[in-house]
């Protein structure tokens, strides 16, 4: 069984709003002051993987990120989670990357793995919450895919996968191979690594791909081409604004009041 | 003439006394040897460097008994009368041993009448007034933290008394008989003597002399063969225990080296605890004065650190299940228990997660019984072996990880605090000069309360004229509440980073207001090359205070109580200088609770709690908060962040109408002072 888990190194969502900075470009935030983490669907996705493996008693799993030098903290944080090996591709070398690239470039990485049963991703990122990859690498793969899912289990050669539904739970059969994005829940929140595990973490080799490597140019992130472009990335700014409600009675008042909270459709 | 006696007055056949005492020696000194292998299964640890101090303190804490009078001081005196019964009679054996079988005579002259006669007299009958207090201690009042009160208890309690009253019978006996010249110096033996003659012939009086001499005999020399077996062991257990107690600061806790490959990280089964963490289970009197002063145990929390160390001892001895604590698990047989790991076997994982280390246990404890350091040990195993402990903890381990501070979803910057007034932040002024840092903490920055309490503390500054500076930015948690809940590791790894900024910046002094960083920095980063002098707020503002350069002005009356912080007063014995900050400004009455000092009540906040939902019990916050309140102060005052958030929440909630507010020194000062 080879299970590979695709993880984004992404700005810590809790980041302070006061710590909070624009690049110099204004189109997007500024790396820096706030701490860098898994995307938090990602470690889901790692916790379902290696809770797949423990049922099995066997099995292999991959962790792949596409990212700056930094995104080595999170692929180590994988390997203390005991995945077995971790690659990092050189995100430098894919100027301008969208989701297309991102796709198009794991799937090339993925085609240097063993075959792989499952391929598992965050149902989003922490960040731009696109939601697009996992959709965009089975379209690629062309192979199944599944969203939401919030726990695997394997019967025999068969994948059910169990998505939480409107009115309770829906299990789904498929086969290897295929594209799984994975939820948060329960049951899959991630483990915290034992101290031991984390040390030998440091010990394991993260192998660097560069575009190169796979086979890719610096365009097949899409570059110029890209469909998806950042118009405009801004602060807002929160301004209060206080209105008097004068009318001579309290009835007066209260539908003022009521005509008022309506026009601003808060009620 | 001298004064002196006949030894073996009336006896024959002495030389079956050296049999038995053979025997009895046989069998002491199989039963210590057999407990002291048991010691031996333990990892080595050095407890007998610094041997004078370690003598010094001896003989200070054990002849006064300095603990155990502070605390029920009745029992305590009862036992100090048993104690030092015990050894005027050791020596008077002693006496008799070097005059009768050494032939040295020294049993005559002053020697024998004031020491021999007279001293042995008076503390024997004070033995017994002791013996009687605690025998009525144990079967009419029953307190509570005696428990188990096993019959064994009362037997060593029976059997001294036996030993005392038979001793006065024959030496009365023998006054009469031998018509003792010097009998006015053993009045009590003297009027024994006196009764018995007034009822019994003198053939009577001999053949009873004889009977009770050997039966004496008997039960003295059964008594000590059962020291090794019972209770008693502490005679032996006790002063070895406080000899080899830590010398470092109380506030440091063992370092583990993760590095090393095959270690085991933390304690999971009793071969890792230290071979002292081991004597101390057998030196334990289960006196129970850890347990009333334990604030886990007074709310119903599944721990008793008394029991902790009971279970504990059981497991070591795998014996049958005599007296098995509420800590341990009933299903499961002795031996099974001797074989299986700690946690879970003989302790329960929630024990070791009802523990806010507030070490009143430790401070407590008259034999120098180590408890939080055990608890940490099992921890450590839980948190970093098995990776097992409460997720609100795993939520604040994955902060720490993530963002260097316990608060997960907080949305404050550690530099928001300071809005509106000049600090100096080193990252932005690395060359900037500065008399002292001040160590904001992760509350001091992030929690709103705190916050305002570390504006007074700058703005005190300002007003002193103090040139201080902050790391900003670059301060992480000291570690604390990871290293109190067992992560050693992540402990390391902020104290390393924080200790490199600091010498970054050659930082000396710092000043913090938060008892936790106060006690981490100060004692445990030396264990990692961290050498600063650090200093608590209270000490520090006290010392302006007393130099004039802040100075209170009245600004009306109020009455105040201030809460000993467990890492400031028990850990670091700053009782004083919080106080006299308090008493510094015009208007403020003081009053003490009762429990004060290192009797303190800890609030709930210690030991990972802060960021824990207490599950079981009562409210550990809203128990000390009665307390205070019930001093009648209006305001409470406190030294710590996290005291004044349990408190405020204990206050709030014990008090909904009480117009109390809770306030920490610094606010307080900076009110009054221009
Ligand atoms: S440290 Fe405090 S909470 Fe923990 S066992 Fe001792 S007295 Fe109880
Ligand atoms: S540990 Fe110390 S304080 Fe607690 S019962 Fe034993 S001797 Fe008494």
């Amino acid at each position: 069984m080879h299970l590979v888990v695709c993880i984004k190194q992404i700005l810590d969502p809790e980041i302070p709003p006061s710590d909070f900075r624009l690049d110099s470009a204004g189109r997007g935030p500024a790396e820096g002051i706030a701490p860098q983490v898994i995307s938090i669907f990602d470690e889901n996705a790692l916790e379902v993987a290696l809770q797949v493996r423990e049922a099995a008693g066997e099995g292999r799993i991959t962790a792949i990120s596409i990212g700056a030098e930094s995104a080595v903290d999170a692929l180590r944080k994988a390997l203390s989670m005991r995945v077995d090996d971790a690659y990092l591709i050189r995100q430098a070398d894919f100027p301008a990357l969208d989701t297309f690239g991102t796709a198009r470039i794991l799937a090339a990485a993925l085609g240097k793995l063993p075959p792989a049963d499952l391929l598992l991703c965050g149902r989003e990122s922490g960040d731009w919450y696109g939601g697009q990859v996992p959709a965009f690498l089975a379209a690629q793969l062309d192979w199944p895919y599944t969203a939401l899912v919030a726990a695997i289990r394997k019967t025999g050669s068969e994948w059910n996968l169990r998505r939480q539904s409107d009115d309770g739970w829906e299990t789904i059969a498929c086969s290897a191979p295929a594209v799984v994005s994975v939820t948060n829940d329960a049951q899959n929140l991630p483990r915290i690594p034992k101290v031991r595990d984390n040390m030998l973490a440091f010990r394991k080799t993260i192998t660097v791909w560069t575009a190169a490597d796979l086979g890719l140019t610096s365009e097949s992130g899409c570059g110029p081409n890209t469909r998806l472009k950042t118009e405009r990335f801004y602060i807002p700014t929160v301004s209060r604004q206080c209105q008097m409600i004068s009318g001579d009675s309290v009835v007066q008042r209260a539908e003022e009041l009521v005509e008022k909270l309506a026009g601003l459709r808060v009620i | 003439m001298t004064p002196t006696r006949q030894v073996y007055f009336n006896i024959t056949g002495v030389w079956l006394m050296y049999v038995f005492f053979a025997l009895t020696l046989l069998v002491f000194g199989y039963g210590v040897y057999r407990r002291w292998r048991l010691w031996q299964i333990g990892r080595p640890v050095v407890r007998l460097d610094r041997l004078g101090e370690r003598l010094r303190l001896l003989f200070k804490q054990a002849p006064g008994h300095e603990k155990l009078l502070k605390r029920y001081s009745g029992t305590g005196f009862a036992h100090l009368l048993i104690f030092w019964g015990f050894v005027f009679l050791f020596l008077g054996t002693v006496v008799v041993f070097i005059h009768e079988d050494l032939h040295i005579h020294i049993m005559q002259g002053a020697l024998y009448l004031y020491f021999e006669s007279l001293a042995l007299n008076i503390s024997g009958a004070l033995c017994i007034a002791g013996v009687t207090v605690a025998l009525i201690q144990r079967s009419i009042r029953r307190a509570p933290r005696l428990k188990p009160d096993k019959p064994d208890d009362t037997i060593i309690l029976v059997s001294i008394l036996v030993i005392l009253v038979t001793g006065f019978i024959i030496q009365g006996l023998r006054i009469h008989l031998t018509h003792d010249p010097w009998a006015a110096w053993s009045p009590v033996g003297r009027a024994v003597g006196m009764v018995f003659a007034h009822f019994l012939s003198e053939p009577a009086l001999r053949e009873l002399h004889r009977a009770t001499w050997w039966f004496h005999l008997i039960v003295v020399f059964s008594f000590i063969g059962w020291i090794p077996y019972s209770k008693l062991l502490h005679i032996l257990t006790a002063p070895a225990s406080i000899l080899t107690q830590d010398l470092g600061p109380r506030g440091a806790l063992p370092v583990v080296d993760i590095e090393k490959e095959d270690a085991p990280l933390g304690v999971s089964r009793l071969q890792d605890f230290t071979w002292k963490d081991l004597l101390d289970l057998d030196a334990c009197t289960e006196c129970g004065r850890c347990e009333v002063n334990c604030p886990a145990f007074l709310t119903d929390k599944p721990l008793s650190p008394k029991w902790l160390i009971l279970n504990l001892r059981e497991s070591l001895h795998a014996e049958s299940g005599n007296g098995r604590g509420a800590n341990a698990d009933p299903k499961i047989s002795p031996a099974e228990l001797a074989q299986s790991p700690l946690v879970g076997a003989v302790l329960k994982e929630e024990t070791l997660w009802s523990c806010t280390s507030c070490g009143a246990c430790v401070e407590q404890c008259p034999v120098a019984v180590e408890h939080v350091s055990k608890i940490v040990g099992m921890r450590r195993s839980l948190v970093m072996e098995r990776a097992e402990f409460p997720d609100d903890l795993q939520n604040m381990v994955r902060s720490l990880e993530a963002r260097g501070h316990p608060y997960p979803g907080v949305s404050a910057s550690r530099i928001d605090w300071m809005k509106g007034l000049a600090v100096i932040q080193l990252a932005d002024q690395p060359g900037a000069e500065f008399e002292v840092l001040l160590w904001v903490g992760c509350a001091g920055a992030l929690n709103q309360r705190s916050q305002s309490v570390t504006r007074a503390v700058a703005e005190l500054f300002t007003k002193a004229g103090v040139k201080f500076a902050v790391l900003g930015r670059e301060e992480r948690c000291t570690g604390d509440p990871a290293r109190r809940i067992g992560h050693e590791f992540l402990f390391q790894t902020l104290a390393q980073q924080n200790i490199s900024t600091l010498d970054r910046y050659k930082v000396r002094k710092i000043v913090t207001s938060c008892p936790h960083c106060f006690n981490t920095i100060k004692n445990e980063y030396p264990q990692f090359g961290g050498q600063y002098e650090v200093v608590h707020h209270s000490e520090f503002l006290e010392e302006l205070v007393r130099q004039g350069r802040l100075k209170p002005s009245a600004t009306g009356s109020a009455k105040v109580t201030f809460h000993d912080p467990c890492y400031l007063g028990r850990y670091n014995q700053v009782y004083d200088a919080p106080r006299a900050v308090l008493d510094s400004v015009p208007g403020v009455e003081r009053t003490e609770p009762d429990w004060n000092r290192r009797n303190s009540l800890c609030c709930g906040g210690g030991g990972g709690f802060s960021f824990m939902e207490e599950k079981q019990g009562t409210r550990m916050n809203q128990n000390r908060a009665k307390q205070l309140l019930d001093t009648g102060a209006n305001t409470i005052a406190v030294g710590c962040p996290f005291c004044m958030i349990m408190l405020e929440d204990g206050t709030k909630t014990v008090a909904p109408d009480a117009q109390v507010r809770v306030r920490d020194i610094a606010e307080v000062l900076n009110e009054a002072t221009e």
